[in-house]
């Protein structure tokens, strides 16, 4: 006799495969084999729908997504609900398995970083809320660095950072390839620096939050104006968010500064 | 006092919000729960009663729910102001972390299933706090042998563990369809168990193919459901909390919204006076 842990474990671990027969002699008398058939057709369509839309963008870079998506299906019994780790991630590794185009593995990547992004935003929601906050002001404001002597200056908490092969030999700024994913209220923007910036926002990170003198020094080669401007630059594409001291008493603010990805050497 | 009527909120139903007879929304969390959100998902919309409706707790599964998930759903109650948070009498796994059958059903209604449930829900409600919690029942696609009836295995868990009952009309109204259960019964038998109420209504479609009532959400809600509407109104008098319109596909124009909020409403309004005049009666 199994207990009840047993039979709902074989019972998820046979629908979860899209099996029947197995789960059939545990039915009532007036359920039958066509029942379990309509519910496992309703589960794996709801599945392949869902990731058909996750996928849309993806998808733009393969022209047999929907064969891929049927094949992942029938392979990869599905896994119960995680908040942190959600289908749509797993089918990238997945499909990550595969042979792919730099132009193919590019779209993986934006989808990912994006993904990505989402779980540094639910880790560090105190965070990501009063990052947003800031750089709304400092856009309303339009934040002049040179203004505000006395003001901290935050890294975004929600950035990841990535390197897409072809993308990388459109902008010849951004040799490397080094781009970062950023949250700007409630949507991800890619953001491509410049060596310089990126050297700059890499000691930042080692700092942040900084006030604006320990950021005018962070590279003794560069002069007050020029840190003004990349200063100025990054706040402009979301990156950075400069504010007075008292503004910031965010719980744990400083902390999720440390947890976001380097850029690459 | 009458219940708030409103809709499951949809992109599709947001713009008629402000209308008189929509005075309580339910949010479905994974809508509300984007993570880079900045801003409530009502966005300022006022509601009498908000309530925040979830798939996932498998609340009759062994192990109790992630609390994390837990959290999240009070967050997301906390933010859009709500008084409840609602989920399905049903197991989505049997292992935390394992298989995933992919679409919440009901267990087999066992004395073992009763426990875990009831656990689960004891630890869901300590978590929840002042936000009530309450359990709907399920459209079952087929049934697992057991030892007692759904009536009873949905009686014992409203009486030991003073959760809510979330009835879905509709799904009740499908399993009389399909397996021959009462709807009546049902609803006559659970309602008086119940601390406090919500109701889901819908439309579904008889569908040739599997010989199969579908509780699809594309339809208007059909009159035998309306019927079974008034009846449990009746009998959960003064305690029925919100009722809820759900619909997911084939969504009507302006008018189609408004006249089933306005009817939900109106039949509250009627059921509630008849009470009155039968109560003066005697």
């Amino acid at each position: 006799m199994k207990t009840y842990e047993q039979c709902l474990a074989d019972w998820s671990d046979e629908l979860a495969a899209a099996r029947t027969h197995h789960v059939l002699s545990d039915l009532t008398v007036d359920c039958s084999v066509r029942d379990v058939e309509r519910f496992l057709e309703n589960a794996v369509g709801e599945r392949r729908r869902m990731l058909s839309e996750e996928m849309d963008l993806v998808g733009l870079a393969f022209d047999d997504m929907e064969r891929l998506i049927d094949e992942y299906v029938a392979l990869t019994p599905r896994k119960t609900f995680e908040l942190h780790e959600r289908e749509p991630q797993r089918f990238l590794r997945w499909l990550r398995r595969l042979p792919l185009t730099p132009q193919q593995a590019d779209y993986v990547t934006y989808q990912e970083s994006e993904y990505a992004c989402y779980e540094l935003a639910r880790t560090n929601r105190t965070a990501h809320l009063a990052f947003q906050r800031m750089r709304n002001q400092c856009v309303t404001e339009d934040f002049e660095p040179l203004d505000h002597a006395d003001c901290l200056l935050y890294l975004n908490p929600v950035c990841v950072w990535s390197q897409l092969e072809v993308a990388a030999t459109v902008d010849s700024s951004a040799a490397s390839g080094d781009v970062a994913f950023i949250a700007i209220d409630s949507r991800i923007e890619m953001l491509w620096l410049s060596d310089e910036q990126r050297d700059f926002v890499a000691r930042l990170n080692v700092h942040a939050p900084t006030d604006w003198t320990a950021a005018a020094n962070v590279d003794a080669r560069l002069s007050l104006h020029a840190v003004n401007a990349l200063v100025r630059q990054l706040v402009a594409g979301g990156l950075l968010a400069g504010s007075a001291v008292e503004q910031t008493s965010t719980p744990n603010f400083g902390i999720d500064l440390k947890q976001i990805n380097q850029p690459h050497a | 006092m009458l219940p708030a009527t409103g809709y499951a909120m949809r992109d599709e139903n947001r713009p008629y919000a402000d209308d008189p007879a929509w005075t309580a929304v339910e949010i479905d969390f994974k809508r509300a729960d984007h993570p880079l959100r900045t801003e409530p998902f009502l966005q300022g919309l006022a509601f009498d009663y908000v309530s925040v409706h979830t798939l996932d707790l498998s609340i009759c599964s062994p192990e109790p729910p992630d609390p994390q998930y837990l959290d999240a759903l009070v967050e997301v109650a906390h933010e859009n102001g709500a008084q409840a948070i609602t989920d399905h009498l049903g197991f989505t796994h049997g292992v935390k972390g394992g298989a995933g059958v992919g679409h919440v059903m009901a267990p087999p209604f066992t004395e073992a299933a009763l426990d875990s449930t009831c656990r689960n829900i004891d630890v869901i409600q300590r978590h929840f706090g002042n936000f009530k919690f309450y359990v709907e029942n399920l459209a079952h696609f087929f049934a697992w042998q057991g030892e007692i009836d759904e009536i009873t295995f949905m009686k014992r868990v409203l009486e030991r563990t003073g959760c809510g009952l979330l009835l879905d009309v509709t799904n009740s109204y499908a399993n009389q369809q399909n397996f021959g259960d009462d709807a009546g019964d049902f609803i006559r038998a659970v309602m008086p168990a119940a601390s406090r109420v919500q109701m889901h209504l819908a439309g579904g479609y008889f569908d040739e193919r599997w010989g199969r009532y579908i509780d699809s959400h594309s339809e208007s809600i059909p009159p035998e459901v309306w019927t079974l509407y008034q009846e449990a109104l009746a009998i959960g008098a003064g305690k029925v909390d919100a009722v809820f319109i759900e619909r997911d596909w084939k969504f009507p124009r302006e008018e189609g919204w408004r006249n089933e909020v306005h009817r939900a409403q109106h039949l509250a309004a009627v059921v509630a006076q008849r009470a009155q005049t039968a109560e003066f009666a005697r």
